[in-house]
């Protein structure tokens, strides 16, 4: 009988994630969030039957085998702490504070799944890793609102520059070497590890140092700031961190100046410094040669991950089961190598779905970051998303053996304080924009609705003319909702109507469309559109009027729409007097 | 504008992630089979608990090894032939050992289809495991074991055409049944090391046998080699040494074909000076030593090591087989069969095939072409070298019977740890009979002790095998 179960609940999991997955993705669709509600509701059914499962299985398992130390009880107790920690967050909080329901379902079921493994590798590292969450998620509150009303914070560009290095150099004076390299400052009861905060810092300069001037010297100021941070963090070596900070600098620099030489500078000296730490350092020789062939040294470097790799390829497409594997024999299991022990106990499918999962989170941070106006919020959504997207590559392609291992996190996962806060606290700002970029887009809806001038919205910057010749066929037909806010106004310039009617103005997208594909005459609706119209016309107007009416007019109608059919290059003008067409009931 | 740029960089993004899914199936779906058969990966605990062990079969479906499961759930792992197999076959506890240990993935690994997998596992039961099917064959393996009794020493059969490993036997040996109770004793047997499989891990001086490759290195740089004369008085003199021919024989006059056929270690510590090193290095390299060969079971690598800094006197000696060389009958083997087979070596295996319980063939290791050792003249120049020997020379006692027999006889002179006079006898060679043809390596180990030489046994086995 319980066998039944433990497999049941494992392949469940799996397909109850894949599912989660599944409508994470769909959530993502750019319609009101009113209208997802069903999603969001699935999102967290899903996520609770899956933490119920999970903690099925393990109660189970206590059960079953005495060498598993945790206590029934404990189990019992922690699954419902968590249970309503999770209700709380992911039910109660959304439906208080205005946040991205997508983004925070996405978020706590990454949590959700550290619970688990957590909770399956070590009660005591599971519980104080509750706790962690339970405090720094107060943290995310007070981030949401405050971020949402502090203006000032993109005028902080010196304060997080000096508050970072000075946190970086506190690590690299006070703290003691553990593993090979200097990472965290002893408080006692906690230890803190800098470098988390000092990622979000960095972000936070650069973002406001570019917000306040976009020239050369920024670009010269940013980077050196950015050289010493990165070279601190090499001294301690500290090497995940500082290869994610000059990722997240490059990816900024390029973003904020349109320029692709400073990043291919940036690689050349990347390269350059890489091979000179190659040269000097000796732990940066031991991970190269680890990630190239682990089997050689599989009794000294190349153990961590010849472990990993075991675990992955022992537990295989469908995992073994909670508790049915053997994550505990591979190093730093609970956070560098989180991921192995989620592969072998819940299976490479289960762990593929969780790529694209944190895909899905990335591409959902670079929407808000897309969508807000102001250049710092949008500097700053953008650099916290790929300073995440770029851990999480870091990490699992390291546990992989598809780069060099470099001892990372995996965001809201591994187990570690510092690691959680920071996640939390980069969540909660990515919420507040979220926030900003909503009110901004509801604001320019109702500038548009007011008829105010499309040079007067913020951001606003002119579009440069195409040519004739290098106009598309689309130009002027852009769908409203699937276009990125600045590029609306665009659109909203041709329609100039208060009550814009949207059903209709699909319909037009839709024949315009059928004429660019070139249907034949006989089922095109524009043919007989015309037709009926005429025969309506000459229903409907009393032949006398009917003189007036302008033939010349209606036949170059006609003309252009035979030149549209048969591909000619399309112009604007002749555009608009299709349209003029389209809209006039004769 | 910025949004575009953000755009291009969350496409960066997505084809980042996406080579990581596609490596992480890759590596499910391709490599993980081979990483995880691996003495280190300890989770075969779990294995076990969800599959039965496959059975291990000979080349006529005799069956080597079993899991016999009892009513209570308990397991016992059963080989038939007792010490039989034992470093071949090897067991699956205490750490592993030959094939139980080095296929043991595939053994613990269930290829029964997808819904009686499910269901058993609904069920509680085990999946039977895949079987191993080798080219051991039970009778010849006998035969020699039997043959060999309490000699210490290890014989090695192959057939050159296919690759296909016959027998190996290694004694003394060990019932590989009652392991976990004789363990302590087993491994505290320093001197006979029962777990040692001589055959495979073997570093022994080669002696004579070592002549082969002196005699190939020679022809290959000398065209005109059937020239080649020399006087042997017994003794060669070098500036402060002398090196004798084995038991203080005097060949007199002879060639090439009779220094080789009588073993003659003047000529060959002669000619051995006349001879380039750097060249000598490298083709050894190219007959596989110090080099890994690729097979089934634990290997230990030959060692040759001349360069030009090597002395006068070390290059004698390398010459004709003493020095610093280390050699394992089956590397000897190898390259007695690509004589065999027209300088062509196959591939060495004893699996032949992975097969389901239900029968399908889950993997089939083919017969191939490993690499070559040398052209098919100079194939055909050694083997006329090497039937010599039998005809004329040292193997004479192969010579009276109705298969043909090549070969090369040897003596390795070690000392004992007690100072002692150590010798080891060897014989590699190859017999044919109606196209048929069988390789043998037998080393037998301590020679003061054994009933009779190397060369001795082989004439045993090949009259059993032909016959």
């Amino acid at each position: 009988m319980t066998d039944i179960i433990l497999t049941g609940a494992k392949y469940l999991i799996i397909i109850f994630f894949a599912y989660f997955t599944y409508i994470s993705f769909r959530a993502q669709r750019d319609v009101p969030d009113e209208r997802k509600k069903a999603s969001f509701l699935l999102q967290r059914i899903t996520m609770l039957l899956i933490h119920a499962l999970a903690f099925l299985s393990i109660c189970i398992n206590i059960q079953l085998y005495d060498s598993i130390e945790m206590k029934l009880a404990q189990a019992i107790g922690l699954y419902a702490g968590q249970l309503v920690y999770l209700i709380v967050m992911s039910w109660v909080i959304p439906s208080f504070v205005s946040l991205s329901k997508g983004l925070n379902n996405v978020m706590c079921m990454f949590l959700t799944i550290g619970f688990i493994i957590q909770t399956r590798l070590d009660f005591d590292t599971s519980l104080r890793q509750f706790i962690v969450i339970i405090v720094s998620s107060i943290v995310f509150l007070v981030c949401v609102f405050f971020c949402k009303r502090a203006k000032f914070m993109r005028d902080l560009t010196w304060i997080y520059a000096i508050v970072g290095l000075v946190l970086l150099a506190t690590v690299l004076v006070l703290s003691r070497v553990v593993n090979g390299a200097k990472l965290a400052i002893d408080l006692g009861f906690f230890s803190f590890q800098p470098a988390e905060f000092v990622k979000i810092l960095f972000v936070l300069f650069v973002a406001s140092a570019f917000n306040k001037a976009n020239t050369f010297k920024t670009v010269l100021i940013t980077a050196a700031c950015a050289a010493i941070h990165v070279l601190i963090l090499v001294f301690c070596h500290d090497l995940g961190s500082a290869l994610i900070l000059f990722m997240i600098y490059m990816m900024m620099l390029y973003v904020a100046t349109k320029k692709l030489l400073y990043v291919g500078i940036g690689f050349a000296g990347l390269v350059v410094g890489g091979l000179a730490s190659y040269k000097l350092f000796h732990h940066v020789q031991v991970r190269i040669s680890a990630w190239r062939d682990p089997w050689s040294t599989i009794d000294s470097s190349g153990y961590q991950i010849a472990q990993a790799l075991f675990a992955i390829g022992t537990g295989g497409w469908f995992g073994s089961g909670l508790f049915g594997g053997a994550p505990k024999n591979i190093p730093m299991v609970s956070n560098d190598m989180i991921y192995a022990a989620i592969s072998e106990e819940l299976g490479g499918i289960f762990c593929i779905l969780l790529i694209l999962l944190c895909l899905c989170y990335v591409l959902m941070i670079f929407r808000v970051a897309i969508r807000v106006n102001n250049s710092f919020y949008k500097l700053l959504a953008f650099g916290l998303g790929s300073a995440y997207a770029f851990q999480v590559f870091l990490t699992i392609g390291g546990t992989i053996k598809f780069i060099p291992l470099t001892g990372v996190n995996l965001p809201f996962i591994s187990s570690g304080g510092s690691s959680l806060l920071a996640s939390l606290i980069s969540v909660g700002m990515v919420q507040a924009l979220y926030v900003i970029s909503e009110a901004d887009v509801e604001r320019e809806r109702q500038m548009v609705a007011a008829g105010v001038p499309i040079s007067e919205f913020e951001g606003y910057e002119p579009k440069k003319e195409r040519s004739p010749a290098q106009m598309r066929p689309d130009d002027g037909f852009i769908d409203y909702y699937d276009e990125p806010s600045s590029r609306r106004k665009k659109i909203v310039q041709m329609e100039p109507e208060e009550d814009y009617d949207y059903e209709r103005y699909e319909e037009h997208v839709s024949q315009k469309a059928r004429i660019s594909q070139m249907v034949p005459d006989e089922e095109s609706d524009y043919r007989e559109q015309h037709v009926s119209q005429r025969s309506r016309i000459s229903q409907m107007i009393p032949e006398d009027e009917f003189e007036d009416f302008d033939d010349n007019e209606y036949e170059r109608g006609i003309e252009d729409f035979e030149a549209i059919r048969r591909g000619r290059p399309q112009h604007s003008s002749q555009k608009r007097r299709i349209r003029q067409l389209e809209d006039d009931d004769f | 504008m910025i949004n575009s740029d953000i755009l291009r960089v969350s496409i960066v993004f997505v084809v980042l992630f996406f080579a990581l899914m596609v490596y992480m199936v890759f590596f499910l779906a391709v490599d993980a089979g081979s990483v995880i058969n691996n003495t280190y990966n300890k989770r075969a605990e779990s294995f076990k608990r969800r599959v039965e062990r496959g059975t291990i079969y000979d080349a006529n479906d005799n069956v080597l090894a079993y899991t016999e499961t009892y009513e209570d759930g308990s397991e016992e792992r059963i080989y038939p032939y007792g010490n039989t197999f034992a470093q071949v076959v090897g067991y699956e506890t205490n750490g592993g050992l030959g094939l139980e240990s080095s296929y043991n993935y595939y053994l613990l690994t269930s290829h029964v289809n997808m819904f009686e997998k499910i269901s058993n596992e609904f069920n509680g039961v085990k999946n039977p495991g895949d079987s191993l099917h080798t080219t051991l064959r039970l009778d010849l393996q006998q035969y020699i074991s039997d043959l060999m009794g309490d000699t210490m020493g290890g014989v090695i059969a192959l057939n050159p055409e296919t690759g296909e490993i016959y027998a190996d036997v290694s004694k003394p040996d060990f019932d590989p049944n009652t392991i976990e109770e004789n363990w302590d004793a087993i491994i505290s047997d320093e001197e006979g090391s029962p777990l040692l499989n001589r055959v495979t891990q073997g570093k022994y001086t080669p002696g004579s046998t070592f002549k082969m490759f002196t005699l190939l290195e020679y022809m290959r740089e000398n065209p005109s080699f059937r020239d080649y004369t020399y006087n042997c008085e017994g003794t060669i003199y070098g500036e402060n040494f002398e090196i004798n021919c084995y038991d203080g024989e005097v060949h007199g006059y002879e060639d090439l074909r009779s220094a080789f056929a009588f073993s003659c270690n003047c000529a060959f510590a002669n000619l051995g000076l006349e001879l380039n090193r750097k060249e000598f290095m490298e083709n050894n390299t190219k007959l596989l030593f110090n080099s890994k060969i690729d097979i089934d079971i634990a290997y230990n690598q030959s060692k040759f090591d001349i360069s030009d800094d090597t002395s006068d006197f070390m290059m004698m000696q390398t010459s004709f087989g003493q020095g610093e060389t280390s050699s394992n009958p089956l590397h000897l083997a190898l390259v007695m069969s690509a004589f065999a087979n027209d300088g062509v070596l196959m591939k060495p295996h004893f699996a032949s095939q992975i097969v389901s319980p239900s029968g399908r063939v889950v993997k089939n290791i083919k017969n191939k072409k490993y690499t070559t050792l040398c052209t098919s003249s100079e194939a055909a120049e050694m083997n006329e070298y090497l039937r010599a020997v039998v005809t004329d020379g040292t193997a004479n006692n192969l010579n009276w019977s109705n298969y043909t027999a090549y070969g090369k006889t040897g003596t390795a002179e070690t000392l004992s740890n007690k100072n002692e006079n150590y010798d080891r006898s060897w014989f590699a060679g190859y017999g044919e009979l109606g196209g048929e043809k069988l390789v043998l390596c037998v080393i037998v180990d301590n020679m003061n002790e054994a009933p009779m030489r190397a060369v001795d046994y082989a004439g045993y086995i090949f009259d059993y095998y032909f016959n």
